[in-house]
């Protein structure tokens, strides 16, 4: 029976589809490359089109100059206590009211006197303990205070602290 | 890529992977595609035509599983298994799903075009007629085993894939098939003495 079976079995291992179906399958082949051009080339003149008129419809914008983070003022005349205009673009989220503002004069900080005159200097509004108020002579009184206090600060290029005025 | 058209009798596997035929097919390149189509076409028409009996039905399963692999050649992953392995997948669902829509499984061989068999009188092909009909009476996953196993000479492993049971089973069926095979061939022969 195994002999059989081998000699049976290996008559089937031969057999394959008629050349008419390769035929159709191989017309399928050819149809579906066609319609494969045919969109490939729709897709190339689509974007050629799109980019013609891309191009002829764009500008250049006008790119700003990115707003200064802090604004070069003129050092202040400690003495005169001039109030310096900082030029720091306006963040709406951090807006400050100038015309409800009570400011002191700018004073010197200790130790600013000995500091070479800067060429540039700049402000910066910061929260200081309220303790810098009697650094430069205020008195402290014993009322409850807030124990911080917001300030204007003069930098010079160094990065040193020149001056400070108090604000409320 | 430049490719070479081969009768089928003188390709051999070798010659240039099914992955690198695939891709090229994928490109439009026509040859490459008629030669995956007739490196793998046989046992794709074999697999349907003894699993159906039916030579119209292994015909339309080859059309069917190569028009499959043309719209969705990149669900084809060559690191997952052979290319062989996947059409024969193909094939498989397409032959269970005509043997679900024929209902009463009727083993009648259907003559196929052979010119082997033009000389049925003789025993040997007597006795292929036999095994045909005795395959095609058996269980449907007894007969895919033997297909699978013994006709197309797959190993164990890749037959349990394609017919998506673990490696045992198909040793098991495939023991239990020749078993019922041979008891019917004998059947048939001691009927014919």
């Amino acid at each position: 029976m195994n002999d059989e079976y081998r000699f049976a079995i290996g008559a089937l291992k031969t057999g394959s589809a008629p050349d008419r179906v390769e035929q159709k399958v191989l017309v399928a082949f050819r149809r579906r490359n066609k319609s494969r051009g045919t969109w490939r080339g729709l897709g190339l003149a689509a974007a050629a089109v799109i980019a013609v008129i891309g191009a002829s419809q764009w500008k250049p914008a006008e790119i700003a100059p990115p707003a200064p983070l802090l604004a070069h003022i003129a050092a202040p005349t400690l003495s005169a206590a001039v109030k310096p205009k900082p030029t720091v673009a306006p963040v709406r989220h951090r807006t400050i009211k100038r015309a409800e503002e009570i400011a002191t004069s700018y004073y010197p900080l200790p130790g600013a006197d000995s500091l070479p005159s800067p060429d540039a200097e700049a402000v910066v509004r910061m929260v200081v303990p309220r303790s810098a108020l009697q650094l430069v002579g205020f008195p402290l009184t014993e009322e409850p205070r807030p124990e911080f206090v917001r300030a204007d600060v003069v930098f010079g290029q160094d990065g040193v602290a020149r001056a400070i005025r108090f604000v409320q | 890529m430049e490719l070479f058209l081969y009768p089928p009798e003188y390709q051999t596997v070798g010659e240039t992977n099914d992955a690198d035929l695939m891709l090229a097919a994928q490109a439009g390149d026509e040859a490459a595609f008629t030669m995956l189509y007739r490196r793998h076409q046989g046992s794709v028409y074999r697999y349907a035509l003894h699993m159906s009996g039916k030579a119209d039905v292994a015909e339309e399963v080859v059309q069917d599983v190569f028009l499959i692999l043309l719209r969705d050649s990149r669900q084809y992953d060559a690191g997952r298994g052979p290319l062989a392995a996947y059409l024969l997948g193909i094939a498989r669902k397409r032959v269970l799903r005509w043997l679900e829509k024929a209902r009463v499984f009727e083993p009648e061989l259907e003559h196929v075009a052979d010119p082997r068999d033009l000389s049925l009188e003789s025993a040997r092909n007597q006795m292929i007629a036999q095994l045909r009909r005795a395959i095609l009476a058996l269980p449907s996953n007894y007969r895919e085993a033997v297909i699978l196993c013994d006709i197309e000479e797959m190993d164990y492993a890749q037959a349990a894939e394609i017919q998506g049971c673990a490696v045992g089973t198909i040793r098991s069926r495939l023991h239990r098939a020749r078993a019922l095979l041979g008891a019917r061939m004998r059947a048939r022969e001691g009927c014919t003495a």
